[in-house]
């Protein structure tokens, strides 16, 4: 397999939801969930979305698996443009290549469901090979993502795992047919501590095992840095930064990505950090005005900002920033 | 953990060779945890114990009765008496209990006893059927436009709401002058109505509620249909909130029987209902006849408000079952 | 210093129908006057439980089964709810977890603060407690014209500093803060854990701040109590614990966050899951996670030994943090 191919990429993606008062009345507002956002995945690699709650990140990750209909905009999968999938072998191709892990592993297995049902659903859907053989890879993904002895815990519900153990059954579930591409979306911000790590270390070796390309979303930071190879920050939509993550959180060039990586608390007390200078708070991108989204907030703000939108501007090798700042170089 | 070490061997095989029996035992064991939690409460147990004793006094007692005593039961030689329909001309009709009537006759000179016990499987048919048709359009509808929403959604809904602002009795009325109404037919009547009634509402929010939960989203990334979504994983979890409605519709079907029974709207040979019907057309639910002639009456209003009780409570038992946060620490 | 609250083998245990779960076990330590403890530990290992002991805000089925806590010299285990009422507020106060959403959504929020300082000290005229809740808010950095809003009104952040306000309405000696911060996006968390340091230095309050993130503690607190299943493992200033941390349990613990700054390090894991409390064993508790466990581990509860000043440690075989790399064998 050639490991720079390119697994997703989108070009100017669109998300708006009509802020509708009742089926019968037409929306006038929009809310630009996302807005105008490219990036590619290459085979193998991890590319982290963060950014605040209500940036856009996690609307990113759904359109791009087809649960919401983009706006706008290509979404380009192996190869193949899959914006509107409209026939049904289409359908089946891409949803057999493509999975997603969810942040609340309460909530993301049905209760009324075995743990064999759950991890082989997505092969049952598909038709996927003999019940046999489904029987066998089930086994085998539960054993390797550490649910071990699995024909114990095959039979169970899921209130009779402990949360670490109901996150590794997801993530069972979404490798299962060894998918080319998976969205993860806080998959461990609701996992104490230690068993957080657990869950990471995972699927970092699955990711270089199987050979897949990742969308990381997190809030976290430091989580992005450990699990992904670039990080793209997001604000209101917007893609404010791209980056090797070294490079990102080493050389942050965004006044938002400086803020942001400031304001991570440190594990060392006796490490005094430069306190956030933004002021506000994050608003809502409904119907915005075609200006920088951070100008309300930016400690840099000049008048070309409340003026026109930044496009994102490659300022160094695999750097990219949509801020003014750095426009004139 | 020990002995989870030691069973992986021998255990693989035997799951491989029968999921369907683990599916049964599961079930089963799903079963006892339930029963463990409706034993405990009390209400429910006693309306249990109500039902099954209607259960055995109308689907045991009185065939054994009808083939035994009040088959041979011959007034003369000439003359057999069907103690439900026949008159017994060696009393005066109306007659008190005695031996030969351990309830009395009725004004058509009718064992009272064995009316009721004739009646009572006809009264839990009556019931369960009308149940079990509301249950199924209600389940059906609620989770369709759950799903679904939009236009659909406000379709049943709105039919819901004249459904409900419907005059109920008043239509069964009209609809009994239009046609001969039997037991059967009412059923149907009854379980239609109430089925695109108020439990569509009520299965709707929960629909809504299992709806927005990630694992539909979970399902819609492997690719499940719509329909495979409704049925695989939203039915499942309004089930148990469908079958507590259940309780309360056969309360209901049979409440609406009798009243129209005692309006004589119905075409049916014998039931609770009509028992009061008769002795009330007779002039003997007047005044201080009232009490003279308790045992025309008493036998079948006491027995209509036991059952209509008893399916209440069982329903107040399984609702603890259904909502843990009922439940007694 | 003055020590204003001292726990002296604090034990809470809650009876369940499955055994009694030892939420809090042994615990003790001191705090003095203006000095910030931080508890720190994963879910259920008792750290909420200690702070509702302190507060004698226990739930039906917890007790506590022996020990001391003194608050201000007195022994408050055995004081009464009247006693305990005049101790909340105004002796000590409480920011709960998730407290923003605990803001009636009906008053205006500068009314709700007026309402819990009349409510504590009757002889406040309402002038006077308004005036006093205007020099909260400067002091938690709101305007104080924002008094007359809704709670929908404010941001989450704001909502968060309201609530501190709040706290501070009765000049406390003692703030309990219990993950104040958790549902707070990364900015908004920085400002109000700079605002929290800044009113507690100023007022010259005592604090117990409790919190899963060990990166909070350090920003907050002098001190750090390291809890795990019920018990406080290690406790010392909180620039010891993070150079020198002996229990192995901390060291993973220190080990196992990413971190934003220095180097890119191989994350350590701990391995297995936090045990059950429900009848805890007699043995030290980390045992079974333990790389370094042997059989006296399996034996008998480790005691506390003072590996240096003011460094507490209950391990039988204390580590140091070059060992680290063994635990991930």
């Amino acid at each position: 397999m050639p490991n720079n191919e390119v697994v997703m990429k989108i070009e100017n993606l669109d998300k708006f939801f009509p802020m509708k008062k009742s089926v019968f009345s037409r929306a006038k507002h929009f809310l630009h969930a996302v807005d105008k956002i490219n990036f590619e995945i290459k085979r193998g690699k991890v590319l982290s979305l963060v950014g605040e709650s209500g940036c856009g990140k996690t609307t990113t990750g759904k359109t791009l698996l087809k649960l919401y209909e983009p706006t706008g905009g290509k979404i380009n999968f192996l190869g193949r443009d899959v914006t509107h999938l409209m026939n049904a072998d289409d359908k089946k191709w891409f949803h057999s290549k493509t999975q997603m892990i969810f942040q609340d592993p309460f909530e993301s297995l049905n209760p009324r469901k075995t743990i064999f049902d759950i991890v082989s659903e997505p092969m049952n859907i598909q038709n996927f090979e003999t019940l046999k053989k489904r029987e066998l890879m089930v086994m085998e993904i539960l054993k390797r993502v550490g649910i071990s002895p699995p024909d114990a815990f095959l039979w169970r519900y899921p209130h009779e795992l402990s949360g670490g153990q109901r996150q590794r059954v997801a993530i069972a579930r979404a490798l299962v047919m060894k998918p080319e591409f998976v969205v993860a979306d806080e998959p461990t911000s609701m996992l104490d501590v230690s068993i957080r790590t657990q869950v990471m270390k995972l699927m970092m070796e699955l990711i270089r095992e199987m050979n897949m390309s990742f969308l990381y979303i997190t809030h976290d930071l430091a989580v992005a840095r450990y699990m992904a190879d670039e990080i793209s920050v997001m604000y209101l939509g917007r893609m404010v930064e791209y980056a090797n993550s070294e490079e990102l959180i080493n050389n942050p060039l965004h006044p938002y990505t400086k803020a942001l990586i400031s304001a991570v608390p440190v594990p060392d007390p006796e490490f005094k950090r430069k306190s956030v200078e933004i002021k506000g708070g994050i608003g809502k991108p409904i119907d915005p005005l075609p200006r920088c989204r951070f100008y309300d907030r930016c400690p840099f703000a000049m008048e070309i900002c409340s003026q026109k939108e930044p496009e994102l501007i490659e300022v160094g090798e695999n750097h990219k920033v949509a801020c003014f700042l750095y426009e004139q170089r | 953990m020990a002995d989870n070490t030691n069973m992986t061997v021998k255990s693989v095989e035997v799951k491989l060779e029968s999921p369907f029996s683990i599916k049964v035992r599961l079930l089963w064991r799903a079963f006892k945890e339930n029963w463990n939690i409706f034993s405990k409460s009390k209400i429910g147990m006693i309306g249990l114990y109500i039902v099954i004793i209607f259960a055995v006094a109308g689907f045991i007692v009185y065939p054994i009765l009808a083939d035994t005593v009040w088959k041979t039961t011959s007034l003369n030689a000439m003359v057999s008496y069907n103690p439900v329909t026949g008159y017994d001309f060696l009393q005066n009709n109306p007659a008190p209990p005695s031996w030969a009537h351990l309830l009395g006759t009725d004004p058509l000179g009718r064992d009272v006893l064995a009316q009721l016990l004739y009646s009572t499987p006809r009264e839990f048919m009556l019931g369960i059927v009308a149940a079990l048709i509301t249950v199924v359009i209600g389940t059906l509808i609620g989770t369709v436009a759950a799903y679904f929403g939009g236009a659909i959604d406000t379709f049943f809904m709105r039919l819901a709401d004249i459904v409900l602002l419907f005059p109920f009795i008043p239509f069964l009325i009209v609809i009994s002058g239009m046609m001969q109404v039997d037991l059967l037919t009412l059923a149907l009547i009854i379980g239609l109505l109430s089925g695109f009634g108020g439990i569509t509402i009520v299965l709707r929010s929960q629909g809504l509620i299992i709806k927005s939960r990630p694992f539909i989203e979970s399902a819609k990334v492997s690719g499940a249909s719509d329909a495979y979504i409704i049925v695989n994983h939203i039915i499942p979890n309004v089930m148990p909130l469908s079958f507590l409605y259940m309780m309360f519709n056969v309360t209901g079907a049979i409440f609406s029987e009798a009243v129209l029974s005692f309006f004589g709207l119905l075409n049916i040979k014998m039931s609770w209902g009509l028992m009061i019907y008769t002795a009330d057309t007779a002039g003997y639910i007047i005044g201080s006849n009232i009490w003279n002639y308790w045992w025309l009456w008493l036998p079948s209003g006491a027995s209509i408000t036991l059952l209509c009780g008893a399916f209440y409570f069982i329903g107040r038992g399984l609702d603890e079952v259904v909502n843990p946060r009922l439940r007694k620490r | 210093m003055k020590p204003i609250l001292e726990l002296r083998n604090l034990k809470m245990y809650y009876d369940t129908q499955a055994g009694q779960v030892k939420a809090a076990d042994d615990v003790s330590f001191v705090l003095n006057e203006g000095e910030s403890i931080g508890l720190v530990g994963e879910s259920g290992c008792g750290k909420t439980s200690v702070s509702m002991s302190i507060m004698k805000l226990l739930p039906e089925n917890g007790r506590i089964i022996s020990g001391n806590i003194f608050f201000d010299g007195k022994d408050i285990v055995n004081f009464s709810d009247e006693e305990m009422n005049k101790i909340r507020w105004a002796g000590i106060a409480m920011i709960f977890q998730a407290a923003m959403n605990s803001l009636n959504p009906v008053y205006r929020v500068g009314d709700q603060i007026v309402e819990a300082i009349t409510a504590h000290e009757p002889n406040v005229t309402f002038e006077e407690a308004r005036q006093r809740v205007a020099n909260l808010y400067k002091l938690v950095g709101l305007d104080p014209e924002r008094m007359d809003n809704y709670p929908h009104e404010y941001s989450g952040g704001m909502k968060q500093r309201a609530i501190i306000a709040m706290s501070l309405a009765c000049n406390p000696k003692l703030i309990i803060a219990d993950e104040p911060t958790t549902a707070l996006d990364v900015i908004v968390q920085d400002t109000i854990l700079r605002e929290l340091e800044k009113v507690q230095k100023k007022l010259n309050m005592s604090m117990i701040y409790i919190s899963h993130d060990i990166a909070v503690i350090a920003e907050v607190a002098s001190r750090i109590a390291i809890m795990y299943a019920g018990k406080i493992v290690e406790m010392s200033d909180s620039v010891v614990i993070f150079k020198r941390p002996a229990h192995p349990y901390a060291i993973g613990l220190m080990s196992s966050f990413p971190s934003i700054r220095g180097e890119k390090k191989e994350l350590v894991t701990i391995p297995g899951e936090p045990p059950n409390l429900l009848n805890a064993p007699d043995h030290c508790r980390f045992a079974p996670r333990c790389p370094f466990a042997t059989d006296e581990c399996w034996k008998q509860t480790p005691s506390y030994s003072e590996i240096e000043s003011n460094h507490f440690v209950a391990c039988f075989h204390p580590q140091n943090l070059k060992k680290l790399v063994n635990m991930n064998a």
